[in-house]
């Protein structure tokens, strides 16, 4: 057993935090699940209707599992802060025997356990999994973007972690978390047309960095735009202000070479000195930091009383492509089941199976091979 | 007297619980999706700089729950599309049967004269 172990603890109880919050937006989503279950099975035959009884239960299941899970990063979280140690650019390293001490007893079991297990490299911790930076090309810019979303393709990510890949049916709903740093790598695109309009573009920059984060709210996001958005602008016009009324009074006619160096320093001077002020005014949330609330409204997503314009149109899309596909299935299911009843020979054995009423059997599979049924299925007359 | 034949029994189905249903089991699999998308891009940044035992069982464990959530999710919508289909072909059975009973009743209406 290594003698040292090492972790951010504020990191791990970030965690926990966001775990717990989805273990109670997922708890009220089953319970959903379970009364729609009740209203269902009475009013659908038992031949006409999907068994989803235990589904409600695997999503409680699963939750619970989270829980577990984030309930004891929590505890390896307090343990490594409990335990004191030595503190190096926020990593706190300790000795593994003190902070397993420190942890509750089946935590503690849990870790003694793992020993020897091989440790999985989750990726870069500054770059969102592949599969969400894809997906921020197609839901997040164009979302910020106000052209609609595209959620119609339905399937799921394959593997986890640095494995983790999206298959182009994947829901495009899942982009909306990707981290900030992704909204960053897209801010070329957020920034054209807005190109020299410094205060709009440090706005708009704010607002999709924070929309990219569970940490704010819809009023907040806006507030803390508006006020990178005015801070820069107002940085950049005394930048402005300031060099050009250095370089009348400094430099003098005929010196441009001092009057540009004055100029484009003073609003590169201003500029810094605004972002420097505006960072600290405005803050931003650690690494893995969220709003619980936050989380778990947005995993919650939309509930019984809620109106139905709060549904975002990528649910809409969503809910219209499993719709789509189980018409498809359903109508060919009724053709498997009951294709012989749309031929135009029905073969007598069919008929005989389908246990259908015997004048019907005897006007129908009377007629010989080649002849067309007397009644079609829209009820018209066909002529024999 | 003579057993009603199969296509008097009545189709049991209901729109609005198969709608409802299907609402429910597509929002279920969104929250699920959802809570993955965040986990997935919070876990690489929780556990950098986490090294020991206790990582080693966040990894041990952490996969098998992230890919369990993965196949719920595809189990829930395929769900709410078995749910549609099963009301679908309902709908086209009700219409069926009907038919048939319109033709039962012209046909022992013809053999009572």
């Amino acid at each position: 057993m290594n003698l040292e172990a090492s972790a951010r603890p504020e990191r791990l109880a970030n965690l926990a935090e966001t775990a717990a919050a989805i273990v109670e937006a997922l708890t009220g989503r089953a319970g959903h699940l379970q009364d729609a279950w009740y209203a269902y099975r009475p009013a659908n035959g038992s031949g006409w209707r999907c068994d989803f009884s235990g589904l409600d239960e695997a999503l409680l299941a699963w939750a619970e599992t989270l829980g577990g899970i984030g309930a004891f990063t929590g505890q390896v979280g307090q343990a490594f802060a409990a335990a004191g140690g030595r503190t190096r650019e926020g990593v706190v390293t300790v000795a593994q025997p003190r902070m397993l001490d420190l942890l509750p007893c089946d935590a503690r079991i849990a870790a003694e356990e793992a020993e020897g297990a091989a440790e999985i490299d989750w990726g870069d911790p500054h770059r969102p999994p592949a599969w969400l930076e894809d997906l921020a090309t197609t839901s997040m810019v164009v979302g910020h973007l106000s052209e609609g979303v595209d959620a119609t393709q339905v399937g799921f990510v394959v593997g986890t972690g640095a494995d983790a890949r999206w298959s182009p049916a994947t829901p495009a709903v899942l982009g909306r978390f990707a981290s900030a740093e992704a909204v960053a790598s897209f801010g070329s695109v957020l920034g054209v047309g807005a190109a020299g309009l410094s205060g709009v573009a440090a706005g708009i920059e704010q607002w999709a960095g924070d929309r990219g984060t569970l940490a704010f709210t819809g009023g907040e996001v806006a507030g803390r735009a508006i006020t990178r958005g005015v801070g820069t602008g107002a940085a950049a016009l005394g930048g402005g202000l300031i060099g050009g009324a250095a370089a009348s009074s400094l430099c003098g006619p005929g010196a441009p070479a001092c009057a540009g160096v004055l100029i484009v320093g003073a609003g590169i001077g201003t500029s810094a000195g605004g972002d420097w002020i505006l960072d600290r005014v405005l803050g931003r949330p650690g690494p893995a930091e969220h709003d619980p609330r936050l989380v778990r409204d947005e995993v919650a997503g939309y509930e019984p009383g809620d109106r139905p314009g709060d549904v975002p149109d990528s649910t809409w899309d969503l809910i219209e492509s499993v719709e789509t596909q189980g018409e498809i299935a359903g109508e060919a299911e009724f053709a498997t089941r009951r294709g012989g009843l749309f031929e135009h020979d029905i073969p007598p054995e069919v008929v005989r199976d389908l246990e259908l009423p015997a004048p019907w059997v005897e006007r129908e599979a009377q007629f010989p091979p080649g002849w067309l049924r007397a009644r079609d299925l829209d009820g018209e007359m066909v002529a024999p | 007297m003579a057993e009603r034949p199969w296509f008097y029994e009545t189709v049991v189905s209901d729109h609005e619980t198969a709608d409802t249903a299907l609402h429910q089991l597509t929002y279920c699999a969104i929250s699920l999706a959802e809570a993955l998308a965040l986990l997935e891009a919070d876990v690489p940044v929780v556990v950098d700089g986490w090294d020991g035992l206790a990582r080693q069982a966040f990894d041990q464990q952490m996969p098998g729950i992230l890919s369990a959530g993965h196949q719920l999710v595809s189990v829930l919508l395929a769900a709410g599309a078995a749910v549609t289909a099963a009301y679908e072909s309902s709908v086209h059975e009700a219409d069926l049967r009907a038919r048939l009973r319109a033709d039962h009743r012209l046909e022992a209406a013809g053999a009572g004269r």
